[in-house]
């Protein structure tokens, strides 16, 4: 899944799609052969904040490990941590304990005046873009190189491959104020990646954005972190962010990852709490006329509702059927929806089982339980 | 030229020079004051709180000080500088010195409303202090700090009238002398019309350079 730096993917991946050097470019701002994505190791990772009202652990012991060339989502609900979290890696928030290593070299508390030879090998893409309203769209982008001292004529080429990349390229002698959202977002995305970083984060990228504006934003997000071979580490309350373009993400609550992994395992079988509440959100609801009426005690004639997760292979079996064959239990399904991540199936199936069933509820539930990642009973609703 | 017009051509060049060069060392003076507020604040870009509240308070030493008293106040500093306290450069000192604590807390306002955001980018990119006031905050804050140096130029058009006082020459000197002393209504009133159409000026030129700079 990931492209490793032996892997013989990435010298496609190191070609850029096909744009060749020009002449007399200085060869320190072009991806070099051989050039590996970045890598983050976080250890212990704390951070306490000194408030009027007494301290306040924004993190508390983070261990996470991001490998090269993956996208790796942080997920959470506001003040949860991921602010802080992602600021750490490239020290924009110094922590208070634990340590952050970028590359393998421990950044944790490398003095003011070193921080900005490792900045310029993180990108940073931001919530509300954060473009100068001063500046045009081409000096916006340019402006990283500024900083690192490029001179003028060497900054060209980058800022006018980059616009091209997002799809800019006419745009540039415009301010930031005439463009649209998505538009200033591609341009921060374009600037974040001028010096050829490692490492690409993304705060909350996509989360002022219209949900159209927003695919696009991840789609580009997508195809850069594998033209390029990037390692995109994001930050986000929206598990659609998560669900369209990470490989892995880790769940942050109350400054802590309480589950992590491959995010077909995270979505499709949700350990933790706050994972399921975050995915809430985007579960199936039931429909209005079931819950209106759900009720929790069962009656002979109520029929039990239950809700099945499907994840990864077994989304294929057919449980019902053998629901029926074997127990002879014929559950109707109510309501349902599948969907696909990272090419694993998640379904979800709301099924109601009558209250006349061959066999009693636990049954039932037991049998389930073995078939599907994880079953939920709803209550009981009242036949029409 | 008639000895009037003569008069009056000495005495709007008099003003003009004291209000374009204090001005301009007020702007000078006054830019760098206003990024060291800002930076040194609490949340700023190097926190110093220290040197933030001596600054302030010295600045809002002279910016309680009417300007008359002022002028009068800093005549031995004015010897010292120009060697005399009597005439147009002597005026200069005084203008300078009460103008550039007031553009300086002008200026602040519209460096503080530059976004954080825009300076955590910055920082992101790996800039400087230094580059993150050249690159971020000056050029964002620009149409506020060129509005507010319009209004420091207005109100300096006052305050040299004042200067009048310690002998500076100019049209306030002009529409005292002759407008009041000698009771010359129409020398009063060709005084208010001209200041009235260098201050429009003024403003109207200032507005027009704001707007220009502003992209947002």
């Amino acid at each position: 899944m990931f492209i490793t730096p032996n892997d013989p993917m990435l010298d496609s991946a190191l070609a850029f799609d096909g744009v060749k050097e020009p002449p007399g470019y200085p060869e320190e701002t072009f991806r070099k052969a051989g050039r590996r994505a970045g890598s983050v190791r976080l250890a212990g990772l704390r951070r306490v904040f000194e408030t009027p009202t007494g301290p306040l652990t924004a993190l508390d012991g983070i261990d996470l490990g991001i490998e090269p060339g993956e996208i790796f989502g942080i997920i959470g609900r506001s003040g949860a941590g991921k602010s802080t979290l992602i600021r750490s890696i490239n020290r924009l928030d110094r922590p208070t304990g634990g340590s952050v290593l970028v590359d393998g070299e421990d950044i944790t508390n490398l003095p003011e005046s070193a921080l900005p030879a490792v900045r310029q090998r993180i990108g940073m893409v931001f919530q509300h873009f954060n473009l100068l309203s001063a500046k045009t769209v081409a000096e916006n982008v340019a402006l990283p190189l500024k900083i690192a001292g490029v001179a003028r004529r060497h900054r060209e080429a980058p800022v006018a491959r980059l616009l091209d990349l997002v799809g800019l390229a006419d745009k540039r002698d415009v301010y930031p104020v005439q463009l649209s959202g998505g538009q200033k977002q591609r341009v921060g995305i374009a600037r974040a990646l001028v010096t050829d970083p490692d490492i690409l984060l993304c705060d909350e990228a996509t989360s002022a954005l219209d949900p159209e504006t927003m695919l696009s934003i991840l789609d580009l997000l997508k195809d850069i972190n594998r033209r390029l071979n990037l390692t995109i580490i994001l930050i986000t309350h929206e598990m659609t962010v998560i669900r369209e373009i990470c490989d892995r993400v880790a769940v942050l609550e109350a400054g802590r990852v309480v589950e992590s992994g491959p995010v077909w395992e995270v979505l499709g079988e949700p350990r933790a709490e706050a994972t399921r509440r975050l995915l809430r959100s985007t579960a199936l609801e039931l429909p209005e006329f079931l819950t209106a009426r759900l009720k929790s005690k069962p009656a002979p004639d109520r029929d039990a509702l239950i809700r099945l997760h499907y994840a990864g292979p077994r989304a294929f079996d057919p449980v019902l059927a053998d629901l029926a064959l074997e127990l002879g239990v014929r559950a109707s399904v109510v309501h349902g929806a599948v969907d696909t991540i990272q090419d694993h199936p998640i379904g979800v199936l709301v099924v109601a089982i009558p209250p006349d069933a061959p066999v009693p509820l636990e049954e039932t539930l037991l049998f389930l339980t073995r078939k599907v990642a994880r079953v939920e009973m709803l209550g009981h609703v009242t036949r029409r | 030229m008639s000895p009037v017009a003569d008069l009056f051509w000495q005495a709007s060049v008099e003003t003009l020079t004291m209000v374009l060069i204090s001005g301009g060392l007020a702007f000078v003076g006054g830019l760098p004051l206003a990024v060291i507020l800002v930076a040194t604040d609490r949340g700023g870009i190097r926190p110093m709180s220290g040197l933030n509240r001596v600054l302030g308070a010295v600045i809002n030493g002279f910016r309680s000080t009417p300007f008359i008293i002022l002028l009068v106040a800093l005549i031995p500093l004015t010897r010292l500088i120009v060697g005399t306290s009597i005439g147009t450069a002597a005026a200069i000192v005084p203008l300078t010195i009460a103008s550039i604590p007031y553009f300086a807390r002008i200026a602040e306002v519209s460096l503080r409303e530059v976004d954080r955001g825009l300076v955590e980018a910055a920082q992101a990119m790996g800039a400087t202090r230094w580059q993150i006031v050249r690159e971020v905050l000056v050029p964002e804050a620009l149409p506020g700090i060129v509005s507010g140096f319009t209004v420091t130029l207005v109100s300096l058009i006052g305050a040299s009238a004042m200067a009048g006082a310690v002998g500076a020459g100019g049209l306030g000197d002009l529409a005292i002398r002759y407008g009041y002393q000698r009771f010359d209504t129409s020398i009063m009133v060709a005084v208010i019309v001209f200041l009235i159409l260098i201050v429009s000026g003024a403003q109207t030129g200032g507005d027009r350079l704001s707007r220009r700079l502003d992209k947002r």
